[in-house]
């Protein structure tokens, strides 16, 4: 009889456990001290006992009785919580809920590269994308017939108006409205007769940047592109600034990172080098100070510019530019 | 630009391994693009900027070199020894004409010459970058040009008429041969160099087939010329024309150089064709070039770097680089040279200095300056604009941005007439970018029809973006905000599918006025004619029409190959900025609780939802605090021509808690006032 009431005490609570719905418990529950339960049927054995064993049986009979009716009202009320009739469900069904949309990866990358250098403390400017020559060319001292205008193959729409081949426009602009020292950055559209191709697109955005002070360096360039680009592309990352030519900054240069891929030791996305082109910077050129009439010597600056989607490809490992114009859900809803 | 690794050493007395040279010129400045081994030698290719035409000349790389590794450049021997010279007895003369688009012509005859192929050597070197040898006098003037970057060219003397070589502006009409064997036909706008009957050669690009130097020719005319770059440039563009020539020229070539390399292929030409030289040599020339003094100061340099460069080393640099240099202090002086036309400034100098010490040497700075004029997002148009699409997109909508330049077709599907107003690409690069977009609707029904063929179904879509149209004076660029519904909703496996309609793009744009702090923004009015009549709208606020809403016409449906009906909104995103309101203003929590009476009816089916809340609202607006409508009901019972509806008031003061007795008397006003005022009867529940 002690065995029995053992071998009941032990696999109690796992039966219990094993009971998913009120039927299945009420069952158990009728199997232990229902009529002719398995308790119940000790109970009514206990007057074949000796005293001694009456006494310990039916206290052990009691105690267990009680843990019973305790156990099943818990786990009743367990169920009752989790389903309402005690049906289990299948956990492993869809959930169900309206799909929010996606921000298109250009919107994505350019917050990002926004977002870096607002926290340096550079304002937002924007200009018209609609441009004349002096503006997109003459100002930033790229003069007309000169080999250096190869480089900005244009889109006009009639005179002097046409659709800027860069943003560097917008540093003119401001710079006529406004006095140092500032720092801004400019992101916008810009177009150029290019055929499109996997990489090349007659319209692209860039992100333009500006710094003017009375004692702004290239030093200080290589600091502002540094944090830029460890922020954007990881710490490990590591810049190279190589000697170019722009006719608007001068001493100029184009700014590699090590390659994000392979980390610099040589791949398919980085043709081998180790390095990507990403950037194109340098010290505003005193020419395009005079022509916004700065005093000569009093201020030096630094200004940079990048392609948005150049960078969104690099950092997305996007293989053809024309995706981002596409707008195939399939490619949007990847981020 | 190519080079090969002998030709370089025949300058400078190099020990660099291919990679030493190839990184040491990227770094400064001058990137090497490719390396590739021939034979024993090293052939690099570089790119050349436009600053740089003097490295478009191998001792002009060389001399980057010589300065990158400090070595000794040696160049060629220019000096003409009486032995080779002779005294030519006919009778020659040039005139330059247009002297502003020839500011030098020089000429030298040389006189009974061998044509034959050249020597080895220098076969190996033209053919080794890219060149195919022809006979040894059009190899030296190939070799001489890639030498010092200054074109030459021979005419076989024998062939030009009168004696006589004449720069001028060619005659509208003329003609020309080229040694490319194609006729050319020539205006006022290009250079040529002619004898007394006709055109010999289109100056600076390319000569003619009839002058040309054969195996037969005994005496040449070898000229060698500064020509204007833009005047090059213009004739180069318009004939669609381009030689090793031409794109010097345009870059400007040196002035020293011109008689420098002509002195240099004229010893070559003696030396190899065993020509004797005229000792005339003619040089027309407007002014020689003046020298000038750039000042240069210590501290300007180190103050733009952000370095400490030693004098010393900015001196050395320059020497290096072919500058004569005088100290004065912490001052110096540098005179400037026809080698290098780059350098005009002293910011030009910085550069140099620049490279030559090294990018990589200049530290990284954080800038010390402060900002006193940070005036970031003044209008808040970004904060506007990222809170709209930070909305569409948690209602469902992908982003999408599509080109601003677009094909007339799409206008003309649209019913877009294309007035004036329309902007148009002068030089398209085709006629699908030739235009300007007025909407961004047509993008966005192409993007929609891509979509939807590739099997998607559901299209939910918006751009914010520009559009661009013509106005009196210029043009405006404006933001629009444009959206596009179509297809199944389909929120998983249990809800029924539905097609989404006008209501589920109306309850995005509520929304999103509502996220915007728009709180007036109405829906009613008539719509545009690509939208359908009776299920369409204008959009709003205060009074002024900012956009559209609505179903597309079927007809616009199959012109985008679109099947479906779909639902697109239109709003003019710059014209509701104003009535954008970033700011929240908290009111207090309601302290009384509200109380929720339902009121259903069947009215008239021509009396809108917007009359009726009017019509409860009369009804004390002041304890209603919502009207919020839950079922619409036709057909079945009710009778024709009529629709019952549901709306669900909550009633609620801010000063006490209301009695049942209060709102139920409230609402069966309400219900009296729809039924007087709009012959709405309530329905039993």
């Amino acid at each position: 009889m002690l065995g029995e009431l053992q071998k009941i005490k032990e696999t109690f609570d796992k039966d219990l456990e094993s009971c998913v719905d009120l039927n299945s418990i009420n069952l158990f529950r009728a199997g232990l001290i229902g009529k002719k339960g398995r308790l119940t049927e000790i109970i009514k054995n206990i007057s074949s006992l000796n005293r001694e064993e009456k006494v310990k049986v039916g206290s052990l009979v009691n105690e267990l009785k009680h843990e019973i009716e305790l156990g099943v009202k818990a786990r009743i009320k367990a169920l009752s919580r989790t389903g309402a009739s005690g049906d289990s469900i299948d956990v492993t069904m869809p959930g169900v809920a309206s799909r929010i949309g996606r921000k298109h990866p250009l919107t994505v990358i350019l917050k990002e590269i926004v977002d870096i250098f607002e926290d340096m403390g550079f304002g937002v400017v924007e200009g018209p994308e609609i441009e004349t020559e002096y503006y997109n060319f003459e100002a930033l001292n790229i003069p007309k017939d000169h080999p250096s205008r190869e480089a900005f193959d244009t889109f006009y729409i009639e005179g002097t108006y046409l659709l800027r081949s860069h943003t560097s426009p917008v540093q003119v602009r401001f710079m006529e409205e406004n006095k140092p020292p500032f720092r801004i950055i400019v992101p916008g559209r810009v177009y150029r007769p290019d055929a499109t191709d996997a990489s090349h697109s007659f319209m692209f955005h860039q992100v333009e940047g500006l710094m003017v002070g009375e004692d702004i360096s290239l030093a200080d360039l290589k600091g502002v592109l540094e944090i830029f680009s460890k922020r954007l592309f990881g710490k490990a990352t590591r810049m190279r600034f190589r000697p170019h030519f722009f006719p608007f900054t001068e001493p100029s240069a184009e700014v590699d990172i090590s390659c994000i891929i392979c980390g610099g030791a040589g791949c398919r996305v980085c043709s081998n080098k180790g390095w990507l082109e990403v950037l194109g910077a340098g010290m505003v050129n005193p020419k395009v100070f005079k022509y916004v009439k700065y005093g000569h010597e009093k201020y030096t600056g630094f200004a940079f510019g990048m392609g948005v989607e150049r960078i969104a490809m690099l950092k997305y490992g996007i293989d053809d530019i024309r995706l981002f114009f596409e707008n195939d859900f399939r490619f949007l809803r990847q981020f | 630009m190519k080079f090969t690794y002998s030709w370089i050493k025949r300058y400078i007395d190099l020990k660099a391994t291919p990679k030493e040279i190839s990184d040491s010129l990227t770094m400064a400045g001058l990137e090497v693009v490719s390396i590739k081994k021939i034979g024993g030698d090293y052939l690099f290719e570089a790119e050349v900027t436009t600053n740089r035409p003097d490295c478009l000349g191998i001792i002009g790389i060389a001399r980057e070199l010589s300065a990158i590794f400090n070595k000794d450049l040696k160049l060629p021997s220019t000096e003409i020894k009486p032995s080779y010279m002779v005294r030519h007895k006919g009778d020659f003369s040039v005139s330059v004409i247009d002297k502003n688009a020839c500011p030098r012509y020089t000429a030298r005859i040389a006189l009974n010459i061998r044509v034959a192929p050249s020597p080895e050597w220098l076969m190996v070197h033209i053919e080794s970058i890219g060149l195919r040898p022809v006979n040894n006098i059009v190899d030296i003037t190939n070799f001489c040009l890639f030498e010092f970057g200054q074109p030459l060219h021979a005419f076989d003397l024998d062939k030009l008429k009168g004696n006589r070589i004449i720069v001028r502006a060619a005659r509208k009409g003329e003609t020309i041969v080229t040694i490319d064997d194609a006729r050319r036909t020539l205006d006022e706008d290009t250079l040529v160099i002619a004898d007394e009957e006709r055109p010999v050669a289109i100056a600076g690009i390319m000569g003619g087939i009839d002058t040309e130097v054969t195996d037969a020719t005994k005496n040449i005319l070898l000229e060698s010329a500064y020509f204007e770059p833009s005047v090059i440039r213009r004739a180069a563009r318009k004939l669609a024309l381009k030689s090793e020539s031409s794109y010097r020229f345009e870059r400007e070539v040196a002035w020293d150089n011109v008689k420098r390399c002509s002195d240099r292929a004229i010893l070559l030409i003696a030396e190899f064709a065993k020509g004797k030289i005229s000792a005339k040599f003619f040089d027309k020339s407007k002014n020689p070039l003046k020298e000038k003094l750039i000042t240069l100061s210590g501290k300007r340099v180190n103050k733009i770097l952000g370095v400490d460069i030693p004098l010393d080393f900015m001196k050395g640099s320059l020497e290096c680089l072919g500058f004569d240099v005088a100290v004065n202090k912490d001052t110096l002086c540098v005179s400037t040279n026809s080698l290098r036309k780059d350098i005009k400034e002293d910011i030009d100098l910085i550069e140099e200095i620049a490279r030559l010490y090294g990018y990589d040497k200049i530290p990284s700075r954080i800038p010390k300056e402060l900002i006193t004029n940070h005036r970031a997002d003044e209008s808040g148009i970004r904060s506007k604009t990222h809170l709209a699409k930070d909305t569409m997109v948690s209602l469902g909508f992908n982003e999408v941005v599509s080109y601003s330049l677009i094909s007339p077709v799409i206008l003309e599907k649209l019913g877009t007439e294309i007035d004036e107003t329309i902007i148009r690409i002068k030089n398209p690069a085709s006629e699908e970018q030739a235009i300007m977009r007025p909407t961004l609707i047509g993008n966005l029904l192409g993007v929609a029809s891509f979509n939807l063929n590739r099997k998607e179904a559901l299209v939910n879509i918006f751009e914010l973006g520009n559009i661009y149209r013509r106005q009196r004076g210029g043009f405006k660029e404006e933001l629009y905000l444009a959206g596009v519904l179509c297809g199944t909703l389909d929120s998983g496996w249990r809800e029924k599918h539905r097609h989404a309609d006008f209501f589920d793009l109306k309850g995005a744009l509520e929304e999103l006025f509502s996220r915007l702090g728009i709180k007036t923004a109405e829906f009613n009015g008539e719509p545009r004619q690509i939208l359908e009549g009776s299920s369409s709208c204008g959009i709003y606020i205060n009074e002024k029409c900012i956009g559209l809403l609505g179903e597309l016409r079927s007809e616009y449906l199959d012109r985008f190959d679109l099947k479906e009906r779909l639902f697109i909104f239109e709003i003019n995103f710059s014209a509701i900025l104003d009535d954008i309101n970033l700011r929240r203003h908290f009111s207090a929590i309601p302290k009384y609780p509200s109380i929720k009476r339902d009121i259903s009816f069947v009215v008239d089916e021509k009396i809108s939802s917007a009359r009726i809340m009017q019509v409860i609202r009369s009804e004390a607006s002041a304890l209603i605090k919502e009207i919020r409508l839950f079922d619409k009901y036709d057909g079945g019972h009710i009778p024709p021509g009529k629709k019952s509806l549901a709306y669900s008031i909550e009633y609620r003061s801010n000063d006490r808690t209301l009695t049942d007795d209060e709102v139920n008397s409230l609402h069966s006003n309400i219900i009296n006032t729809l039924r007087s005022e709009l012959g709405a009867q309530a329905r039993e529940k």
